[in-house]
């Protein structure tokens, strides 16, 4: 008895396998996708994870307005998956379309069909062009949205090194949510900052769908010390809504002015990622509701959806948050696999924004997950100060570039 | 059978020995501390401060003394949203290095 109790006291755990190994299968790789993908393996090696991307490369929106403004190339923006490949995740280069939740199978462009124990869904945002009257993926060639960043991150940056000296540029906000809040703001600031040494009489009109925005009082002193009157915002209930565009014309329509100006930045409104909508995880705000704990969908078992397609309200759709997520839902996945409950945690985010290349400022949340919500800390929120002591928003840039650096490396390897 | 019994026992102490020393990884300071990284993981150099080879008291008295600063950065605000507990966790974790394999970025 001594014996027998001794060598299998020697067995090694993975030679006795209770069960086959969990089947994760993560679609999307951006900051929510990839960096669960890699979290889950780094936990638990055991794990088989497949990471479905069409793309070869992903490039990232954040730090994307300095691109506009001529500081950054779009090659720092650009990612590979090798990092995750290395990492012992399986890329799959495919595009996922459609999920059935009861057989627990997910479908592929390529016809491939893939069985999961647990499906995690970061498809980002979709943009609903159709929403904005004269709108459309095709408009956006002449009115670029430049949200998804690439090509369109370019021909924004094209259109406003050849506009005239004296050129105006809108930049029409869609309604909340929408990725990343502050995002058109920053992009209304390094465009002056740009101007500013290129085209001293240039102006930008922030033609807004909402009342208010993230870092509002930051931004709008930032821009009256640094730009004088050369950005102007319009609220809704300034006439500042967006209702019709004529991409051919040039012309911008709101309830009662019509703009012709000689770029238009038109930000649609968004919505989660088509696959989302595919497998039945978005209610009819077209966002994700899910479990604060897991992550899990409330509306399908064995799904959960993470990043800017989730609503994690008031956690804002973030890069940030979407990294966030991902490690925590990556820790209650392996967890579950376990046999063990997810727990209650802590998330943070924090968003940095550029108001010229060298000066940043930045707005900050914690939250506590629960079952039912995700619930701001009041005493960790806030925002930088308004009057900032000398060498604050030199510094914020400095956190803001380690930031991206860091979260990158980590998202990316 | 009892040695069978025994055995099976015996096997199920040491697999979850083993689970229990990866569980580490999966505890509600792992998963507070995970956040940290988004940031923090840059070799000493970077603007925002490295945690390259701290120990775990040093990390919680660095967060704790932040507590009490009066810097005006993200981290100074976000430091709120935890008590001393929760710091001494993290901390432990972070020293660790835990929910991670070691890696570091250059």
């Amino acid at each position: 008895m001594l014996a027998a109790m001794a060598a299998s006291a020697l067995l090694p755990a993975r030679a006795v396998a209770f069960k086959p190994k969990a089947r994760l299968v993560v679609v999307g790789g951006g900051f929510a996708g990839a960096t669960l993908a890699r979290f889950v393996k780094r936990l638990s090696p055991e794990t088989s994870v497949v990471l479905i991307e069409a793309r070869d490369h992903y490039v990232s929106c954040p730090m994307s307005n300095l691109v506009i403004a001529g500081q950054r190339s779009l090659a720092s923006q650009t990612f590979d998956y090798q990092g995750l490949e290395a990492a012992g995740v399986d890329v799959v280069r495919d595009m996922a379309i459609d999920v059935d939740a009861t057989k627990q199978r997910v479908r592929l462009h390529g016809g491939a069909i893939m069985d999961y124990d647990r499906l995690v869904l970061a498809p980002g945002v979709m943009l609903n062009f159709e929403q904005l009257s004269g709108f459309s993926e095709q408009a956006a060639q002449k009115m670029p949205h430049a949200w998804q960043a690439g090509s369109q991150t370019i021909l924004l940056r094209r259109q406003i090194e050849a506009m005239p000296d004296d050129g105006l540029v809108v930049i029409s906000v869609p309604a909340a949510p929408y990725r990343c809040p502050p995002g058109p703001y920053e992009r209304a600031s390094l465009m002056a900052s740009y101007f500013k040494q290129n085209k001293p009489r240039a102006q930008v009109l922030i033609l807004d769908s909402n009342e208010r925005f993230s870092k509002q009082a930051l931004f709008q002193q930032g821009w009256k010390r640094l730009y004088g009157d050369s950005i102007r915002w319009q609220s809704a209930s300034n006439d500042g809504r967006v209702i019709r565009v004529e991409p051919d014309a040039m012309r911008l329509h709101t309830d009662f002015a019509t703009y012709t100006p000689d770029v238009a930045n038109v930000i649609p409104p968004q919505q989660a990622g088509l696959i989302a909508h595919r497998a039945g995880v978005a209610d009819a705000s077209g966002w994700c509701p899910v479990n604060g704990l897991s992550f899990e969908s409330r509306l399908q078992r064995n799904i959960h959806v993470i990043g800017d397609a989730a609503i994690a309200a008031p956690m804002p759709k973030s890069a940030f948050a979407a990294n966030a997520q991902a490690k925590v839902c990556a820790i209650a996945l392996v967890r579950l696999f376990r046999g063990l409950s997810p727990e209650s945690t802590v998330l943070a985010n924090t968003c940095y924004s550029f108001l010229e290349p060298e000066s940043a400022i930045s707005i900050s949340g914690a939250y506590l997950t629960q079952d039912d919500q995700f619930s701001s800390i009041a005493a960790a929120a806030g925002a930088s100060p308004l009057a900032p002591p000398a060498g604050l928003q030199a510094q914020e840039a400095l956190h803001a570039a380690d930031w991206f650096r860091a979260i990158t490396q980590e998202t990316f390897g | 059978m009892r040695c069978r019994l025994a055995s099976a026992l015996m096997l199920g102490l040491v697999i979850s020995g083993q689970l229990q020393a990866a569980e580490g990884a999966l505890t509600q300071s792992a998963s507070q501390a995970a956040v940290c990284s988004g940031c923090h993981a840059l070799a000493p150099g970077a603007s925002v401060p490295s945690l390259q080879g701290l120990d775990a008291l040093t990390i919680e008295e660095q967060m704790l003394a932040l507590r009490r600063a009066d810097g005006q950065t993200a981290m100074h605000r976000l430091i709120n949203a935890y008590d001393h507990a929760q710091i001494r966790g993290i901390a432990k974790v972070l020293a660790q290095n835990a929910f991670g394999q070691g890696e570091r970025i250059p």
